[in-house]
């Protein structure tokens, strides 16, 4: 395959007049991973996507690495080595320990409770990882009250662009997807990190999704793991504050995933303090 | 473009992200024109799953968004400027073949709504009527008087 450098220039893929959202470290970074991996590279197809982006749409740059990440095993792995990340240690993770994750899921179950006021979905799950995380002795509602003084809550809830905000102010690494998928939620899971998603109430149960004339995401929950007790049937835990019965729920992949496209695949990670 | 990307991508939007509470379910939007752009409205409400049903508040925002671009036009408030009424609604839980009708006309309007997007994008014009018609079916009435003000106006 064609490296990088032969096809196109960062100056040519970014003209300088433009604004600069994917910055020359940026793609110095991916130049490196490639150099770093044999017979690998950005595909054409990728090229002729990137000429296509707006650039002045960072949610839509950020797909778009996204989507080079997610469709070049090699560049990932590349990247890793950048990172000075061990691929062994990636690849143990890929090994299912039921106890071990029996406890893990425990662990983030003690902290669950229902939502304290109709609009407070996201801010009750972050206090889930919050709580978790951290000894902060924080409630929902002293959440509620920081959000509202922050203008992260208002009347109808919290904004999208706002969800996160308050893991971020207790100290917790983030890192946010706007089109996530089942891949890295099985990654970030894997990592131990809890995850925030986006989903659509109504598909959760699978009785109103297809009959009711709406389509969006409308709720945030936990992801607490997945259980790949049968690899083949993997179930997704969840931590929902919106039900009396939202402790640990156990939802097949099919069910979560319907729900959670409805938001375009959102995601939050919540990475833990001490897994760096 | 589908309807359904076009409504992941108002979600992903940045004004959008930024203006759009999470906790508020989108409705299939409303089409029209307006000087030569189409325009999708939808309302944005609240609804919660109960044993006995589903739970819908009446609508709080109406977004205007210019297709297929999806840059958003506005986001209107309706408690301050529109016709809020507050309170809830309860559709109780439908027999299988209630359920199965809906679904099929739900599943009806998504197909109408594709080919209308696709129509735009291909010619730049395209026929919204058997869209719109189809949509006033499977909204509640005071839904549709919302956006039908907007649908007629055109």
């Amino acid at each position: 395959m064609e490296p990088l450098e032969n096809m196109e220039t960062s100056e040519t893929l970014f003209p300088p007049q433009t604004d600069l959202l994917m910055d020359n470290e940026t793609i110095q970074k991916i130049k490196d991973a490639q150099a770093n991996t044999k017979d690998s590279g950005i595909t054409p197809e990728a090229l002729e996507q990137l000429k296509e982006l707006q650039r002045d749409d960072k949610d839509v740059v950020r797909e778009f690495i996204d989507k080079v990440r997610d469709g070049l095993e090699d560049v990932r792995d590349g990247v890793m080595d950048f990172l000075g990340i061990d691929k062994e240690d990636k690849e143990e993770t890929t090994d299912f320990d039921p106890d071990a994750f029996q406890k893990d899921i425990e662990s983030g179950a003690a902290e669950w409770h229902e939502q304290l006021e109709p609009y407070s979905c996201a801010i009750a799950s972050q206090h889930f990882i919050i709580s978790e995380y951290t000894d902060a002795p924080v409630t929902e509602q002293d959440l509620i009250q920081t959000a509202s003084e922050m203008g992260w809550y208002e009347e109808l809830g919290t904004p999208m662009a706002d969800v996160g905000n308050l893991l971020l102010a207790y100290g917790i690494d983030t890192t946010t997807r706007m089109s996530g998928d089942f891949d890295d939620l099985l990654e970030a899971t894997a990592n131990g990190d809890r995850v925030l998603v986006s989903v659509q109430n109504m598909a959760m149960t699978t009785e109103w999704a297809d009959g009711y004339p709406a389509y969006s995401a409308n709720h945030v929950v936990e992801v607490l793991g997945i259980d790949k007790s049968d690899p083949e049937n993997p179930r997704v835990i969840v931590n929902d504050p919106g039900i009396p019965n939202g402790q640990a729920m156990s939802m097949t992949r099919e069910n979560f995933e319907d729900a959670w496209m409805t938001g375009g695949g959102y995601m939050c990670v919540a990475h833990r303090p001490d897994s760096n | 473009m589908t309807l359904q990307e076009l409504m992941r991508k108002i979600q992903q939007d940045p004004v959008c992200r930024s203006m759009l509470p999470v906790d508020l379910a989108m409705l299939y939007p409303a089409f029209s024109v307006k000087r030569g752009i189409l325009c999708a409205h939808i309302l944005c409400h609240r609804a919660a799953v109960k044993p006995e049903g589903l739970e819908i508040w009446s609508p709080e925002l109406r977004l205007e968004i210019a297709c297929p671009q999806v840059r958003p036009i506005s986001v209107v408030n309706l408690k301050f400027d529109g016709p809020y009424t507050g309170g809830t609604k309860l559709i109780p839980n439908r027999s299988p073949d209630e359920r199965a009708r809906h679904i099929e006309t739900v599943h009806k309007l998504v197909s109408l709504g594709d080919a209308l997007l696709t129509e735009w994008e291909k010619t730049g014009s395209a026929d919204l009527s058997a869209y719109n018609e189809c949509l006033k079916s499977v909204l509640e009435p005071a839904q549709w008087e919302i956006l039908s003000a907007f649908v007629e106006s055109n």
